[in-house]
């Protein structure tokens, strides 16, 4: 189930509010563990039982590891197997065929693919999962005695699917006790709306561009200035979706009383690569940093050492946003780019103009999402040709494409709003006597556009359900 | 209930504002009842089923519940419309005359079936362009079905170029069915097209939002037929009546294009009584006398369909002339507007769209058994060019 369909909207949501909200303190959390598991199997009748087999496997597991602590070995074993059970059906489900396919490509072998159908939000959750058997070892939160409790934690509807990855640690309190009031209520209403607009009004609109190419880039004539076009309109397309979700999600769980942590920091205005990834998706780089470069070592080692640290999370994360060689590919580049700003273009950078700065690094974010989009690294060749020849003639193919046009519209606004133009709006507008009024009506004129949108639109899909 | 301690009035309002919204859309939606049909879409309106578990495992009550919600949805036709043509009121940036003279341009949903409009214009036409593997088989088994035709009967044939046969961009005929089907053909036949050659002309006789021919095709479409039959006739309309943008059509469908719609025009023609029987039972066959008397409520209906009459496996229309000659129509939908100002100069005429002949009469047609029973005298063909490329049973029965 989409956060941005009706069937969420106008069924889910408030039916489990109503329950929700009518249920007394100590039972919220069993109406939010019911509501989830049926959110789950709204789109994965199937799978859910994978999820509640996870649950109760990790409950159990994280208690043994802390019944166990005394002994040492014996205790890190145990938390090594659930790392191997949990990354282990990950693995299967995510990276096997894409094994198989590899290791026959290589091997010659004739090795048949399992094609099992990926479960939605299986990485987030994963990650969600290993952050408490993790964090149980390493004393960092006590052990969850009540199985619905952690059932809550893991499957909790908001963030299950696409995030943000909400370690255990920051709502192992929220779990127990959490406040709530109709300020909280309507803020977290407010920042869903603000979610809710970025996905249907921007990001479904400017993805109809970037389909136009990226979906089939052999079966037309492209010229530099479509691919241009398209490649800024997926830009802001994946910017719009993912945040837009992720605020969702943040608003959704202050509805119910939880605070998560933010996910995105206006990373189109970095003015470096680091500093990008310090603004995008940041649940997963922290998570990457604090479970993966940091017991690696981080950056208290050898140089070599270093560089591998670097190499191994950067790799993991391109796999991480799928099974295929683009991902590695945009992994790679990324590693690439940051090792060179840690050593020596960081410096050179600062002294740029702060405009030419921000103008390098979208440059090098927007090839970053080529690399992210492309089908196959055949469609990138594809595409790289038709870049470097610009004879294929852009009125063409808008005159073949016109409709697209209209939507240019909406990659401007997205353009202006990747920056906190928004923020500062709000900020300014607050000074007024009625300015709360006048945002609140603005956010209900948006909730209602968003609503018109999804009933005229069959195009509604989230690009971080798939990973 | 900790949520009614407000404490700002801010609150208040912003809280009652969403309350109301998911009242008015998302309750209303589930108590009123439900729509069956969409006139805007002119399509059936997907509606709520019961639950049962083996449907929720399989997924399939997910689907349709989503599908009925959207469809159900309070005022989900309006907010369809509004929405369309507020998108496409959105700034072009100067681009329109630029880029679009001389050009198609794929709509929105229209790539699948080829759906375009030509110089940027509200015609959605069927790009033109080279056939799938699948077209290509159907196309040779209906033309080899179809030069059969002519050995057992004296067979007349009237084709209908539809927007997909030429290249507008190229000024240039790409779908030469009419003549692939002439070199086909031995024997006594005789073969007339509806030719559209240029962008002007098609506007002048095609719907905006429709696959199908507007008022004016069909009615030159029946004297070029008067004339291939060689028939006299002086059959003129008696007047012409119009209800303004009403009627979407299947392109808009399609497309999911409700911006534009188009003015729904009905020749009316006085037409000596007669019996009409529809698969076996008497039965009115169109609704034009309702549509000149504007005796209907209500829009949820597709127009060309229902003013004119559906397409049946077999319609026969009785004129009780016995001196006359007895007719086999075979047609597709095309032919719905013509059928019985043609049937009123033949005794009996029987109109056989072999889509449904099986599945509505109750048996395989076979052209010589129904030349035979039926003492056919002559054997017309109305038959648009998408005739020829759709599957091989829209002529099947007729070789036998």
């Amino acid at each position: 189930m989409l956060f941005s369909s009706l069937t969420f909207l106008f069924a889910f949501l408030p039916a489990t509010l109503v329950l929700y909200f009518l249920a007394k303190d100590k039972y919220k959390n069993y109406v939010l563990l019911v509501a989830s598991l049926v959110f789950y199997a709204w789109g994965e009748p199937k799978y859910v039982l994978l999820m509640i087999a996870s649950i109760i496997f990790n409950y159990f597991i994280a208690r043994l590891i802390d019944k166990k602590r005394r002994n040492g070995k014996l205790s890190l074993a145990l938390i090594w197997l659930a790392v191997i059970v949990n990354i282990g059906a990950l693995f299967i489900f995510k990276y096997l065929d894409f094994a198989i396919y590899n290791l026959n490509l290589a091997f010659n072998f004739n090795l048949g693919q399992t094609n099992l159908a990926l479960p939605i939000g299986i990485s987030f959750y994963t990650f969600q999962i290993l952050s408490y058997v993790i964090d149980v070892y390493r004393k960092k939160v006590k052990l969850q005695k009540n199985i619905f409790t952690l059932g809550t934690y893991i499957a909790l509807f908001p963030q299950l699917i696409a995030g943000p990855i909400v370690r255990y640690s920051d709502v192992e309190k929220q779990l127990q006790a959490r406040t709530h009031s109709l300020d909280k209520f309507c803020d977290g209403f407010r920042r869903f709306i603000v979610g809710f607009a970025k996905k249907v009004l921007i990001a479904n609109n400017v993805a109809i561009i970037a389909d136009t190419v990226f979906n089939e880039p052999s079966a037309q004539a492209l010229g530099p200035a479509a691919i241009i076009i398209s490649l800024l309109a997926y830009t802001l397309q994946i910017y719009y979706d993912f945040s837009g979700y992720s605020d969702m999600a943040i608003g959704l769980g202050k509805i119910f009383g939880f605070d998560f942590d933010e996910n995105f920091n206006y990373p189109y205005s970095a003015r470096s690569i680091t500093d990008f990834w310090r603004r995008w998706h940041i649940s997963l780089t922290t998570w990457f940093r604090d479970y993966v470069y940091i017991p690696l070592g981080g950056n208290r080692c050898s140089k070599i050492k270093w560089v591998r640290n670097f190499a191994i999370v950067w790799l993991l994360t391109g796999l991480w946003h799928g099974a295929s060689w683009n991902f590695v590919l945009w992994g790679v580049f990324y590693m690439v780019i940051l090792l060179c700003e840690k050593q020596f273009l960081g410096k050179w950078l600062e002294k740029l103009p702060k405009f030419l700065a921000w103008i390098l690094m979208f440059a090098v974010v927007n090839f970053g999402w080529l690399l992210f989009r492309v089908n196959s690294l055949g469609d990138l060749g594809y595409v790289a040709n038709a870049f470097f020849h610009p004879g294929a003639s852009t009125a063409d193919f808008l005159a073949h494409n016109f409709s697209i046009i209209p939507y240019v519209n909406f990659m401007i606004i997205g353009l202006i709003f990747m920056f906190p133009v928004g923020k500062r709006f709000k900020k300014w507008l607050l000074k007024f006597k009625f300015g709360r009024l006048v945002l609140d009506l603005i956010l209900i004129l948006l909730f209602v556009l968003g609503i018109c949108a999804l009933v005229n639109s069959s195009y509604n899909p989230f690009i971080y359900f798939r990973f | 209930m900790v949520l009614l301690k407000m404490k700002k009035p801010s609150e208040n309002y912003f809280f009652f504002g969403i309350v109301c919204l998911l009242l008015v859309f998302g309750v209303y939606t589930f108590v009123k009842n439900e729509h069956k049909t969409s006139a805007i879409e002119n399509r059936t309106l997907a509606t709520f089923e019961h639950f049962t578990a083996k449907d929720f495992i399989k997924g399939t009550f997910q689907d349709n519940f989503e599908e009925a919600l959207s469809d159900q949805f309070t005022m989900s036709g309006t907010i369809r419309t509004t929405y369309e043509r507020a998108l496409t009121a959105l700034p072009t940036f100067g681009l329109d005359g630029a880029v679009c003279k001389g050009h198609y341009t794929i709509l929105p949903n229209g790539a699948k079936d080829g759906l375009a409009s030509f110089n940027c214009e509200d015609y959605i036409l069927h790009m033109p362009g080279s056939l799938t593997e699948y077209q290509q088989k159907n196309l040779q088994t209906n033309i080899e079905n179809l030069s059969r035709l002519n050995e057992l009967t004296k067979a007349y044939y009237y084709v209908i170029d539809t927007s997909s046969t030429f290249n507008f961009e190229k000024n240039q005929k790409v779908a030469k069915y009419a003549d692939v089907l002439s070199e086909d053909l031995t024997g006594k036949y005789k073969i007339k097209s509806f030719e559209c050659d240029d962008y002007e002309t098609y506007k002048k006789f095609f719907y905006k939002t429709d696959l199908h021919w507007n008022y004016l095709g069909p009615y030159q479409g029946f004297l070029d037929i008067m004339e291939l039959l060689n028939i006299k006739s002086s059959v003129e309309p008696t007047g012409i009546f119009t209800q303004k943008e009403q009627f979407f059509g299947s392109y808009a469908r399609k497309t999911q294009k409700y911006d534009v719609s188009d003015d729904f025009t009905i020749y009316a023609f006085d037409i000596p009584e007669h019996d009409t029987i529809i698969n076996g039972k008497s039965k009115k066959y169109n609704h034009i006398q309702e549509f000149i008397e504007h005796d209907y409520q209500g829009s949820d209906f597709d127009f060309y369909a229902y003013f004119y009459g559906p397409n049946y496996g077999e319609i026969i229309f009785d004129f009780h002339q016995p001196e006359k000659d007895n007719l086999l129509i075979v047609a597709d939908s095309f032919s719905n507007p013509i059928n019985e100002l043609i049937a009123q100069y033949f005794n009996k005429t029987y109109v056989v769209d072999l889509r449904y002949y099986k599945n509505e009469v109750g048996k395989d047609f076979i052209l010589s058994d129904y030349l035979g029973d039926n003492e056919i005298d002559r054997t017309l063909l109305i038959i648009s060019s998408e005739f020829f490329i759709t599957k091989d049973n829209t002529t099947k029965g007729l070789e036998k």
